[in-house]
């Protein structure tokens, strides 16, 4: 994505342009959206994640530092927000709304979009790991983020990242094994 | 947990993540020769990836961007919404700092009312004439957390009064605090800087009143009438320290221009 860009557009918001925040939503809202959904396994708290995220930007942005890259500081809004979300909600966190969901005979949010087992088990496994490491297997994975991005969205240094990854991989490799799905 | 060695799985993960050098890459292929279980947990690694590379996105729910802006918009019309206010910048924890105010205010009250009353009640005291009595009212001091980087003075006959720049973690703060008679027509103030290397991000009106307030393109510009006060919060965004051009005009001529310098990054 076009750091520089994001950047301009961001100045231009300060000024007053609100067509370069949309355009900013439009860059980033799919993404968000996927970041918030793959740590809460909600479809509904995933918008009001996303919602919130972006509003919080907004009203934020004189806080944003023009020398990091604005996508970082807007997912670490969304996990920010996300964590903060599951903590106000004190959800079990493994398996059951999507127990509830299944029960109730209803579709999960991936099988809305393509029915694949191989997708809820992972979705199933991420909600079994710690939220520390669902985290950083999210924005390495599903986000395609690289060490230094992550540092500073969970705002740790690299070399916690990388040991947070390395940890979270193997804990996910040895879900999946357990699922079968290795 | 696996038995492979530390150093091999750095490496391993390095070429996970696409990080690895030549060199390392070339160590890691000459240490998996003879690790079995390394290659394994390569290949498992390997495997995980993949898997994840797999997974689709989810697709957000039709209509989230226009609720997402429709929310942005209605946060952008309430008052301080989107911008900063006055306040803001300088007292970031302007509320506590209200509470404590308001605090404090009410115990000086309480307690100017006892002494009046101890005084005029317990003791023999005479009324002082108004002539005899001299003083000044200030203006209140600098917030905490906020420097004076330039203070100016216009003294024209027709316009004058204070112009500071202030800087504070948040940006700068440019307090107008002037006076205009009026006698040759209303005062004009405009600011002209590099909206590359600066950004207006809030006006506030502390007293009296603006016309015709224009922003646009790095110029702002505004009428004023009598006693005003007012304050325009910028953010730096070049080190070097972006230069704001002021010119004021009485009557539509020009009067006095100032250049200040919103010297380094808060």
């Amino acid at each position: 994505m076009d750091t520089a860009a994001d950047t301009e557009l961001a100045r231009a918001c300060l000024c007053g342009d609100v067509s370069a925040f949309e355009t900013l939503v439009q860059r980033y809202e799919r993404a968000v959206f996927n970041l918030a959904y793959r740590l809460l396994n909600d479809r509904e708290d995933a918008k009001d994640i996303t919602q919130t995220a972006f509003i919080k930007a907004y009203q934020g942005l004189e806080s944003f530092d023009p020398r990091l890259e604005f996508r970082s500081w807007l997912y670490r809004i969304a996990v920010n927000e996300s964590i903060n979300l599951r903590t106000r909600r004190r959800r079990m966190e493994p398996l059951a709304s999507i127990a509830a969901v299944h029960a109730a005979g209803g579709k999960s949010p991936e099988e809305d979009c393509v029915n694949n087992d191989l997708r809820r088990d992972i979705q199933e496994a991420l909600m079994e790991m710690k939220r520390d490491h669902r985290v950083v297997i999210v924005l390495r994975h599903f986000l395609g983020c690289s060490h230094q991005e992550m540092s500073q969205i969970i705002q740790k240094p690299v070399k916690t990242v990388k040991s947070r990854l390395f940890t979270a991989r193997q804990i996910l490799k040895d879900l999946l094994i357990q699922r079968g799905v290795m | 947990m696996t038995a492979v060695d530390p150093r091999t799985l750095d490496l391993i993960h390095a070429e996970i993540d696409g990080i690895i050098s030549e060199g390392e890459r070339s160590r890691l292929q000459d240490l998996l020769a003879g690790d079995a279980a390394a290659r394994e947990y390569l290949a498992r690694m390997i495997e995980l990836t993949e898997t994840l590379a797999g997974v689709k996105e989810v697709a957000p729910p039709d209509g989230l961007r226009r609720d997402i802006m429709s929310s942005v918009r209605a946060a952008r019309m309430q008052p301080g919404g989107g911008t900063r206010s006055w306040l803001q910048p300088l007292w970031p924890g302007r509320r506590a700092l209200l509470r404590y105010g308001y605090a404090f205010a009410a115990g000086l009250i309480l307690g100017l009312s006892g002494i009046h009353w101890y005084v005029t009640e317990t003791m023999d005291v005479r009324p002082v004439a108004s002539s005899e009595v001299a003083g000044t009212i200030t203006a209140p001091g600098i917030p905490s957390g906020s420097e004076v980087v330039q203070q100016s003075t216009l003294e024209m006959s027709d316009l004058g009064g204070t112009v500071i720049l202030l800087r504070s973690e948040s940006g700068f703060d440019l307090v107008f605090n002037l006076d205009a008679t009026g006698e040759k027509g209303p005062a004009r103030v405009a600011l002209a800087y590099n909206p590359l290397e600066a950004s207006f991000t809030g006006f506030d009106q502390v007293r009296g009143q603006v016309r015709d307030f224009q922003a646009a393109g790095g110029e702002l510009s505004w009428e004023m009438l009598g006693h005003h006060e007012t304050a325009i919060h910028f953010k730096a965004w070049e080190e070097a320290g972006p230069v704001i051009e002021l010119r004021f005009f009485v009557g539509g001529a020009p009067v006095q221009s100032l250049s200040l310098k919103l010297a380094g990054s808060p």
